[in-house]
């Protein structure tokens, strides 16, 4: 239980239950130091509340704050200035593929693109053989790789997120 | 009346230019009043004012409710009040501490300081020695009129916390006036 010199401040500001008001009303009655912090306290909330109610407001305020924001650049995330040129960048891509794939070039294309399947398998095969010969180069690869990867995904985010002016 | 306000907040919300001065005209006396009781300095004070307004514009968009405005523009001038003072104590560490580099300890020196502490303070000038938690609860208390729960709310406090910081900040400014 607070000691009831302890409740003032929230008898003062309204702050208690009934029983809570009753018991700080009926020590007042009696002890003549915590009347004397009643008034005490009174007197310094009327005070602060005069003196700093009648302080002069600044009257341009508005001007100023308005001013400023009118001064500022509006800022803008290349997000969204990005978004259109992914978005054409591969509806142009897409229509390109589609012509080629029409014209007799692609029958060339698609024998050369066999071809670099075919010597990629064989790449992947001889692999695992070189990994199990030499296991401390191939997990320094792997290790670089990822790196490489997380780099790639941070520079990416940094990029989409940058803020510019205009 | 109320009502008014909330429609004032909808519409600065949505980017209205005029119901964003509205409401600087309408808030600009409690912020300024805020920060000049916890600064004691009116060129600051216009400053943290504008700087407010500023933030208030930049984020009124992510404020959830109209009804929670005037204690989140509170919060947003308690905290602007604070990292002022926060600065402001550094730089005065920061100097004090050349002081005493350059300045041994002079009897005289120490007189002088002890004549004017001595000096009855005004309500204004004891209000600046407490601590700058003491000095916002008072103000938010005793010069905005805001409740415990509402001061809580704005200094993310238990209501337990405020109801003895006030009482213990009021004690210290009284002893400020009647030393």
């Amino acid at each position: 239980m607070e000691h009831v010199d302890e409740l003032i401040s929230a008898y003062l500001d309204n702050e208690l239950t009934e029983a809570e008001r009753v018991l700080v009303e009926l020590h007042i009655g009696t002890c003549k130091e915590c009347r004397a912090l009643v008034e005490d306290f009174l007197a310094m909330k009327s005070q602060l509340f005069t003196v700093y109610q009648s302080i002069e407001i600044p009257d341009n305020l508005e001007q100023r704050v308005l001013a400023s924001l009118e001064q500022k650049p509006k800022t803008t995330t290349r997000r969204y200035t990005v978004v259109p040129w992914v978005l054409t960048g591969s509806a142009v891509t897409l229509l390109l593929l589609f012509m080629v794939s029409l014209s007799p070039l692609a029958t060339l294309s698609i024998g050369l693109f066999s071809s670099l399947v075919t010597i990629m398998v064989s790449v992947l095969q001889v692999v695992p053989v070189f990994a199990a010969s030499l296991p401390s180069l191939f997990i320094g690869i792997a290790g670089v790789t990822v790196f490489l990867l997380f780099l790639l995904i941070w520079s990416l985010r940094r990029f989409l997120l940058i803020k510019i002016p205009g | 009346v109320d009502q008014e306000l909330y429609t004032l907040i909808q519409k600065a919300k949505r980017g209205d230019k005029e119901a964003f001065a509205q409401l600087v005209t309408r808030y600009k006396g409690v912020v300024f009043r805020q920060a000049y009781a916890m600064l004691n300095d009116r060129m600051e004070a216009e400053d943290v004012s504008q700087e407010a307004f500023m933030k208030v514009h930049a984020s009124l968009s992510k404020l959830g409710s109209e009804y929670a405005f005037a204690s989140w523009l509170t919060r947003i001038v308690s905290r602007l009040c604070y990292d002022r003072l926060q600065r402001k104590k550094q730089r005065e560490e920061k100097v004090i501490w050349e002081g005493i580099k350059e300045q041994p300890f002079s009897p005289a020196n120490h007189l002088d300081i002890m004549e004017h502490k001595q000096l009855q303070l005004s309500i204004e000038e004891a209000l600046q020695e407490l601590s700058p938690e003491q000095k916002m609860v008072i103000i938010l208390r005793d010069i905005q009129g805001f409740t415990y729960d509402e001061i809580a709310d704005i200094l993310q406090v238990p209501v337990g916390t405020i109801k003895s910081r006030l009482h213990t900040a009021r004690l210290a400014l009284r002893k400020e006036l009647t030393r």
